[in-house]
């Protein structure tokens, strides 16, 4: 027969393992839900369309300009370009054209799609245990690693090429070098995603170039860029020629 | 035989047509290749049309009154902006006769066109040029 503090002592013992039970099933999903986008990571996934233009925080990056800068984009040829090959546009070139682009969430890393030249950036979430690029290795859309803080995406990137229209692939176009580090900010207010970019290099700006637009989820067909190399040069006969052939 | 014709028209229009919106930046800088103080319309058959990234392009054989013929090369704004504004491979064929309104090339003796505006035999326009609200009833375009 139980006793009266037997009985007390297992409702106890039993109360005590339910609640262990409960709290263990919330650290667990709580962990899921880490590993799967990161601890407080808001739900970015999906397709954006942009909402609004541009808002500078910075002054334009061609008032930015260092006297290297300035004399390389006197020098540059258009022709030599090598978006006439249709080499892809950078960081922190690629979102101000107002193509539309995707975000993928996955466990230990985010996808950044767009349609502006195809573009596919892998961010590796940091934590993970991904190996960093070797000395020497540099990539065209540079390493990017991320991470999640205050319900914000965080991105740098840095280990670019040198880019001839790393910053601007107008006319004449403005180049980044292999030290460009680009920090983006990705959160999300009301309906609408909000991206701050910053851009250093020591060796083409004076000051950072920093920029802030919102983007808006869209049900538009994803539209493929598929850069012909023919048809991109079909263009340069009309081109007023700086050095000649 | 090809000779140089003159422009069948010089007009400035379409000042402020990319206001408000979000333009899909070209892949290039159309300031760089078309003087929009000269805006010209160019009207013929065309002869080539490509519809592929960068720059959709179409080629037109221009005639002038003396009987000699011009090729002329319209440079559009890219598949993409294109498509969501109705416009499609379909939309122009080979063959047919079109008009096209737009800022003309720099380079000296080049004769090729920045559309904004196409006009078929029939009347239709078709407007061409990045930022502008489609008129065409299959248009996806959405203007930010």
């Amino acid at each position: 027969m139980t006793t009266r503090r037997e009985t007390v002592l297992m409702r106890g013992a039993l109360g005590a393992i339910l609640l262990l039970a409960v709290a263990s099933g919330q650290l667990a999903a709580r962990l899921d839900a880490q590993s799967a986008a990161g601890g407080g990571a808001p739900n970015l996934s999906g397709r954006w369309a942009r909402a609004e233009g541009t808002s500078r925080l910075s002054p334009p990056v061609n008032e930015l300009l260092n006297g290297r800068a300035r004399a390389l984009r006197g020098v540059l040829d258009e022709a030599a370009y090598p978006k006439y090959d249709c080499v892809a546009a950078t960081m922190p070139r690629i979102p101000t054209d107002g193509y539309n682009f995707q975000i993928r969430q996955e466990a230990d890393r985010v996808l950044l799609m767009y349609e502006k030249d195809d573009v596919v950036r892998t961010v590796w979430l940091r934590g993970n245990g991904h190996q960093a690029p070797k000395s020497g290795e540099y990539f065209l859309q540079g390493y990017s690693t991320g991470w999640y803080e205050d319900g914000q995406l965080l991105v740098e990137t840095t280990r670019f090429v040198y880019d001839p229209h790393g910053f601007s692939d107008g006319s004449p176009t403005i180049a980044s070098s292999q030290r460009k580090k680009v920090i983006e900010r990705y959160w999300l207010d009301g309906d609408r995603l909000r991206v701050e970019v910053t851009a250093e290099d020591p060796l083409m700006l004076n000051a950072p170039y920093r920029y802030r637009y919102a983007w808006e989820r869209t049900d538009d067909e994803w539209l493929a860029f598929e850069c012909d190399v023919e048809n991109s040069q079909t263009i340069l006969p009309f081109l007023p020629q700086k050095y000649g052939p | 035989m090809r000779r140089r014709i003159p422009v069948m028209l010089a007009a400035a229009f379409g000042a402020g047509l990319l206001a408000g919106a979000v333009p899909l930046d070209a892949h290039h800088s159309a300031a760089v290749f078309f003087n929009r103080d000269q805006m010209v319309e160019v009207r013929g058959t065309i002869t080539e049309w490509s519809f592929v990234n960068p720059h959709p392009i179409m080629r037109i054989a221009v005639k002038d009154a003396s009987g000699g013929t011009t090729e002329w090369m319209a440079q559009f704004t890219n598949v993409l902006n294109m498509r969501r504004m109705g416009i499609t491979a379909e939309t122009f064929k080979v063959g047919i006769e079109v008009t096209i309104k737009g800022p003309r090339s720099v380079a000296a003796g080049t004769f090729s066109v920045n559309p904004e505006q196409v006009i078929l035999a029939d009347g239709t326009e078709v407007r061409a040029a990045p930022g502008q609200p489609s008129n065409l009833p299959r248009g996806i375009y959405k203007p930010s």
